[in-house]
């Protein structure tokens, strides 16, 4: 009971016990870029849900950051070094976080729906440029044929490699956002989501709170776009385009990461198995998948691990509402 | 030197004047209440003090300063707190985390973004030492959506004082309170009121008279009266607008009618 228990309230060990030993489950071990893309959408949901989850920040462009990523890695490797990834995958990172550096800057008062759709143009002009811009970007064709190359003297050409390679670094994103989400940072941005006048009049700056979240979360979309190319080698301007940024929302919101740190990855899992696997038996899978996400946003609007924290809320509830009346009196009895 | 002054404040919604040029001084004694019907101006007169509305003309100084452009948490650094009209308080936070925030805010640790907030002694210590003073030990770890509407209302004050204010704004701390519990509430302020500048909004007329030093008539927007309690008793301006007048018992039913 008591091990279930913790489980629940912080399994990170389990998830990395998980993934460490994924391409040797049977069956689906063998979908080894399956695996790889899990990683790398666990990694983007993360840091996804440091503004959706944690700020309350609907941004719908998040998938430019993810894109200015990828294009970073193959413009790299095509015109500076295609032998080591690792200054590709410097520069991915460095390059989503000064995107979301200059925009949160400018979108940082602005809330609700004003935030959202300020986050869609943004995208919507990256998307543009990605595809408009031939000569730099491959246009409509995009970028293809990259080569992986070695990392640090380490080769991560063959998919086992690489999937080990993206699985270091995924730990490391979670343990990194886990950190931040558990500090005193972590704290200022859920009360901002609650009550962000409250929170300004306690001392916060809560603009700038955002926009350092959101280059945060920008420099970790970044990595994960990165990733994203070098495993499929290419890069394309419709992974800028806004409504793949959706994707990444539908996925965090279906996991429940507005209830729960792990939310987001429950949502990568379901999104990339539902496209990689369900596709290949059905074409429409896509259907499916959006009926199953209004069905659980119907029951459960806090997601699928909204049911953890809605059992959590109950058991305080009951454990507090016995005695709450006369812990009333009693409080303002003893202020005098 | 004056705590707070205003000079010239207005604010315009529109064609609405919310407050219409107030040139008031804030000393550093005593208590001060502000008092005035319903759509007077009051809470938009807090909230011009404290940043959250920038006003369409006129100035606010704070010991002398100019803080008329800063930001709400540019000056509750400065020791200007203020308690809201409608409880303000983090309702999916413990009634621990709810203070432990303006704690940690006031030790410095806002952008700390490695440190495990559970493991902060001093921040514990410091938020244990509010927990004690409000006698909030046993339910703290209670999420503060469940508490009375009156222990809300002290929970919203309580923040406030984390930061350790020089003045302390209350816009009607006992609205909504039950009779028992709003003498208490105000017994707790006057205590309060030994430590630090407290300008109140209330509108119960037996407390305001029983505690003022001085009191501020608004009356749309502009200043009505302002004296010690008997000059603002006895002020015909201030009788006419309150219906009733201020006979035993009258201006009570007067204003409670009137304000909700
Ligand atoms: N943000 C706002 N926009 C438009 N009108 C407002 C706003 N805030 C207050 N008002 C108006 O200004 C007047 C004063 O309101 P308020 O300061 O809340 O009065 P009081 O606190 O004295 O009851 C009212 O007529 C109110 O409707
Ligand atoms: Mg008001």
């Amino acid at each position: 009971m008591k091990t279930k228990n913790n489980i629940l309230q912080d399994p990170y060990l389990y998830i990395f016990i998980i993934f460490l030993v994924y391409p040797f489950l049977p069956y689906i071990g063998k979908y080894r870029s399956v695996g790889t893309e899990l990683l790398i959408w666990s990694i983007f949901a993360l840091s996804f849900n440091l503004v959706l989850g944690y700020s309350g920040l609907p941004s719908f462009g998040h998938g430019a950051f993810f894109g200015v990523g990828t294009y970073a890695v193959a413009l790299t490797l095509l015109h500076l070094t295609s032998k080591d990834v690792t200054i590709s995958l410097i520069l991915a990172a460095f390059f989503g976080g000064l995107f979301t550096f200059f925009y949160g800057f400018i979108i940082k008062k602005k809330r609700g729906i004003y935030f959202s759709l300020l986050t869609v143009a943004f995208s919507q002009i990256l998307y543009v440029i990605g595809f408009r811009w031939d000569e730099v970007t491959g246009g409509e064709t995009g970028i293809t044929g990259l080569q992986r190359g070695g990392f640090l003297g380490i080769q991560i050409n063959n998919p086992i490699t690489y999937y080990y390679f993206v699985f270091v670094l995924f730990v490391i994103t979670l343990l990194v956002i886990r950190k931040i989400s558990n500090s005193p940072v972590g704290k200022v941005l859920l009360a901002l989501k609650q009550d962000e006048k409250r929170a300004q009049y306690l001392g916060f700056n809560t603009e700038r709170q955002v926009w350092f979240i959101f280059t945060i979360s920008g420099i970790f979309a970044g990595l994960a776009g990165g990733l994203h190319g070098l495993l499929h080698l290419s890069a394309f301007s419709d992974t800028l385009h806004w409504t793949k940024s959706g994707d990444v929302v539908m996925a965090t919101l279906l996991g429940g990461g507005l209830a729960n740190f792990y939310g987001p990855i429950v949502g990568a899992i379901i999104f990339i198995s539902a496209r990689e696997i369900l596709s290949s038996f059905w074409d429409n899978w896509l259907l499916l998948y959006g009926l199953a996400f209004v069905v659980i946003i119907l029951f459960i609007p806090t997601g699928l691990l909204g049911i953890v924290e809605r059992i959590r809320e109950k058991k305080h509830f009951e454990q507090f509402n016995n005695n709450r009346n006369n812990i009333g009196s009693k409080n303002t009895q003893e202020i005098t | 030197m004056d705590l707070l002054r205003t000079e010239n404040l207005t604010k315009k919604f529109g064609e609405l004047i919310a407050v219409n040029d107030v040139n008031i001084s804030i000393q550093e004694e005593g208590i001060l209440s502000i008092i005035g019907p319903n759509g007077a101006g009051k809470t938009t007169f807090f909230n011009l003090l404290t940043g959250y509305l920038k006003p369409t003309s006129g100035k606010v100084f704070l010991k002398g300063e100019d803080i008329t452009n800063l930001a709400p948490y540019d000056i509750v650094h400065k020791k200007l707190s203020r308690s809201f009209q409608i409880a303000s308080y983090f309702p999916e936070f413990t009634i621990f985390e709810n203070i432990q925030m303006g704690v940690f805010n006031r030790l410095g640790y806002s952008y700390n973004y490695f440190a495990n907030i559970n493991k902060l002694k001093d921040v514990h210590k410091e938020t244990e030492k509010y927990m004690k003073m409000l006698d909030l030990t046993e339910q703290k770890e209670m999420k503060a959506k469940f508490l009375s509407h009156g222990d809300k209302k002290i929970l919203d004050i309580a923040m406030c004082l984390t930061v350790e204010p020089e003045i302390l704004l209350l816009d009607e701390p006992t609205s909504g309170v039950s009779g028992t519990e709003s003498t208490k509430v105000f017994n707790f302020i006057k205590n309060l009121s030994k430590k630090m500048k407290i300008v109140i909004v209330e509108h119960d007329m037996d407390i305001v008279f029983s505690i003022s030093d001085r009191v501020v008539v608004l009356a749309q927007g502009s200043i009505l009266a302002d004296g010690t309690v008997e000059e603002v008793r006895k002020n015909e301006d201030v009788q006419k607008a309150y219906l009733g007048g201020f006979t035993e018992g009258g201006y009570e039913d007067a204003i409670s009618g009137k304000s909700k």
